[in-house]
């Protein structure tokens, strides 16, 4: 059975949770983040709770917040469990929890950025040689039709970039990997 | 846990196309080919080449085991084998050259 989707704004995020409960959706299954960056620029936060009498019964609760300033109340008080998920989410997309729990849980305290969100640049990737450089029928260093992998943006928007760094969708679109597409 | 086995390589399929390395989120995947014309064409036949393998190598050290790798490739050319990569002293050693993944 299909989950049933609700989208809530982002200051009823604590009242759909309840509300969702009086529905009978009252285990929590997990928490989690979407980056929806080139199409528009929030963070959709995803709530999914599942009926405990029949688990087949499940409603996700969707509510986005502004990239820039992601804010979100914590379900920490409604289902104890999801500040665990919360955490996670604060780590890897930097979403913030209003009322809830922002202690680093999964990454170094002194770690820096946040790694799932698709801006990110993996920068060891960059710095490293691609085994999928190479053309077919390539024995050495890559020609001149340049691939780069998931992960690395093309060049020319970061790392070789002059000027003034590129915004956040455009790196986001350009490290999607492949062939490095020609510029005008 | 699932237990898992290791990769192998059937080179009569493979072609070289770069498919495995390019997916293969570890980069585990190391390929070397150059293209060569083909031979006997019918007279007259424009020149054509082929690419031929020079080095397939997987680093055992890298590769979780996904089977990305096997689910990607066109041709067939890598399969699940029962048995995981033995263990070894020295993790250079479990760089597998392509006469090791085709008879693991």
């Amino acid at each position: 059975m299909t989950d049933t989707e609700r989208t809530v704004a982002p200051d009823q995020w604590r009242a759909a949770a309840s509300a969702a409960i009086e529905d009978s959706y009252a285990q929590f299954d997990w928490l989690g983040v979407v980056d929806e960056i080139g199409r528009r620029p929030v963070f959709r936060v995803v709530c999914r709770l599942v009926d405990p009498a029949d688990p087949r019964r499940a409603v996700r609760l969707n509510a986005e917040v502004d990239r820039d300033d992601p804010v979100i109340d914590s379900l920490g008080d409604v289902f104890g469990g999801a500040t665990w998920h919360e955490r996670e989410a604060h780590d890897f997309f930097g979403v913030r929890f209003g009322g809830g729990d922002d202690r680093p849980l999964l990454l170094r305290a002194e770690y820096t950025g946040f790694p799932l969100r698709k801006d990110e640049v993996l920068g060891a990737r960059a710095a490293r040689p691609w085994p999928g450089a190479k053309e077919p029928g390539e024995a050495g260093a890559a020609g001149r039709r340049r691939m780069v992998p998931q992960g690395v943006p093309d060049p020319e928007v970061w790392g070789d970039r002059q000027g003034a760094p590129a915004a956040p969708d455009e790196v986001a679109g350009s490290a999607v990997g492949g062939r490095v597409r020609r510029r005008r | 846990m699932t237990a898992h086995g290791s990769i192998a390589l059937i080179e009569p399929n493979c072609t070289s196309c770069m498919i495995c390395a390019r997916e293969c989120p570890t980069w585990c995947i190391t390929i070397v080919s150059r293209t060569e014309p083909i031979p006997d064409l019918p007279a007259g036949a424009r020149e054509r080449t082929r690419n031929v393998l020079v080095a397939f190598e997987i680093d055992w050290a890298l590769c979780l085991y996904c089977g990305i790798c096997i689910e990607e490739c066109p041709f067939d050319a890598l399969e699940w084998r029962a048995d995981p990569p033995l263990p070894e002293a020295d993790v250079a050693a479990l760089v597998h050259d392509r006469q090791r993944l085709a008879h693991p």
